[in-house]
């Protein structure tokens, strides 16, 4: 394919370009679902996409009416995401890392994709969704992706996978419930979302 | 958000929706939902049931709030003004006479003037806030006293902070005013340049179009003078022709023959009688 398009940007390497983008789209889809469908554009959610690489996440979210903060490590990857922001200002980028993002606001929702089980380092896994955890106002919404798993489960030798109760124990401590876990049901992935809500 | 999904939002099981200075298409209205509308005196509210009240933003918003509703009744106030213009302090102020806690609070959609809508509910407890993300799809839950102190942090912490963050939006907001001034006042020097250099071209124009009436003259003067130097040159072809053909002719030669001989004859004679009258 020639023409390069946003959501071809990321994904899951064992799938094709296609295949990517039908699997971008469905997971946009399921995360509508997890956000609900009430963007309203002149008072949006204010969103946070942790990790946000390409942006690709970032831009399709904003394009609901919602306003979004991007934020990555890599400086030439949110260089980039800079350069395809929106014209309207609903998406907004930053260079971060995710246990060290602290904005002066909070987020109606907190999403980090394909990121979490990227990090192996134990101890900057847990700071990094503790961090993430603290910036999703009362009611607000806390959206993990990872595999949906009894134990941890590494990948080679750079991805862990967490399990599931790692997640909903670290988080009740930070005054979220866990929701629910919403697959993906995308082929043979078995990854997806966890779900968290901030009740006190 | 629609005034119908609100309405599915926020009446109990068995409530009924009053109308109170809005009459609803029957489009808006939830399928099998009761509706009392403005008027129907004799039949009040209940537990349950939900108000639907079109009311000004202005000081008369309070006359428009029950304050006898009866616990567990709802209210949507729909205020016909921009978000971000809503007057907060009076709307609260109205609920608060009517112990009616705020639950909701929306943009609604689908209606010819820019609308707000704050969902009440009435109650003499304190009602805990509710997920607010997709949260038909789950029940809310809390947990009691720390969502309070969760949400008055918040609301302490934020205070402060959107207070901060608004004066430096508006210091940013002044500083692209003064830009933006700077800019004009760049363009208007541009513009006044611009004129200048268009009048000095409209100047040149004129200048141009003078030189190109000269220069049509003198070439009409130069045709003229060519045309009359063709006309003088084939007449001195003409002339030259003749004096040609003359002096070709038998008649010509003879008499040059003769005037030659006649200035011999005369030389002669002179020579002879010493004549030297002329030299």
């Amino acid at each position: 394919m020639t023409t390069p398009d946003p959501w071809l940007a990321a994904g899951d390497l064992s799938y094709d370009d296609m295949g990517n983008l039908a699997f971008n789209a469905l997971r946009i889809g399921r995360l509508l679902d997890v956000l609900g469908t009430l963007a309203e554009p002149v008072a949006p959610l204010r969103l946070l996409d942790a990790g946000c690489g390409t942006g690709w996440l970032t831009r399709a979210l904003a394009s609901f009416g919602h306003q979004v903060d991007g934020i990555d490590s890599a400086t030439a990857t949110v260089e980039a995401c800079r350069g395809q922001s929106r014209a309207d200002g609903r998406d907004h980028y930053a260079v971060s890392r995710l246990d060290t993002w602290a904005p002066s606001y909070l987020y109606d929702a907190v999403v980090s994709v394909d990121v979490l089980f990227l990090i192996s380092q134990d101890s900057l896994w847990e700071a990094s969704v503790v961090n993430l955890a603290s910036l999703v106002r009362s009611g607000g919404r806390l959206v993990l992706a990872d595999h949906n798993l009894a134990q941890d489960h590494p990948w080679g030798g750079r991805q862990v996978s967490r399990a599931r109760r790692r997640y909903v124990d670290l988080l009740a401590a930070e005054g979220l419930v866990y929701r629910r876990s919403v697959p993906y049901e995308f082929r043979d992935s078995d990854a997806g979302f966890h779900v968290f809500d901030r009740i006190a | 958000m629609l005034i119908r999904e609100l309405i599915i939002r926020h009446v109990g099981t068995d409530g009924a929706l009053h109308e109170r200075g809005i009459r609803l298409d029957q489009a808006q209205v939830p399928p099998g939902l009761r509706v009392h509308h403005d008027g129907d005196e004799a039949i009040p509210p209940v537990s349950g049931d939900l108000l639907l009240v079109a009311a000004p933003v202005g000081t008369g918003l309070r006359e428009h709030v029950d304050t006898d509703l009866p616990v567990g009744t709802a209210v949507v106030l729909l205020l016909e003004v921009e978000v971000a213009e809503l007057p907060v302090g009076r709307v609260l102020a109205a609920l608060a006479v009517a112990r009616l806690q705020v639950v909701e609070a929306a943009v609604v959609s689908g209606t010819p003037a820019a609308t707000v809508a704050v969902v009440a509910t009435r109650t003499d407890d304190l009602v805990a806030p509710q997920p607010y993300l997709a949260h038909d799809l789950e029940p809310g839950d809390h947990e009691g006293p720390a969502v309070l102190r969760r949400v008055l942090g918040e609301h302490t912490l934020e205070g402060l902070v959107q207070r901060a963050r608004e004066r430096a939006l508006l210091a940013q907001v002044a500083e692209i005013g003064v830009r933006l001034g700077q800019v004009t006042a760049e363009r208007e020097q541009f513009r006044a340049d611009r004129q200048g250099l268009e009048a000095t071209v409209r100047d040149l124009e004129v200048a141009r179009r003078d030189a190109d009436a000269e220069r049509k003259a003198m070439m009409s003067l130069v045709e003229d003078l060519r045309k009359e130097a063709d006309g003088a040159r084939k007449e001195a072809d003409a002339e030259r022709k003749r004096m040609k053909s003359l002096r070709g002719s038998t008649s010509f030669k003879v008499a040059s023959r003769l005037a030659g001989m006649s200035g011999t004859a005369r030389r002669i004679i002179r020579r002879a009688g010493h004549w030297n009258a002329r030299r």
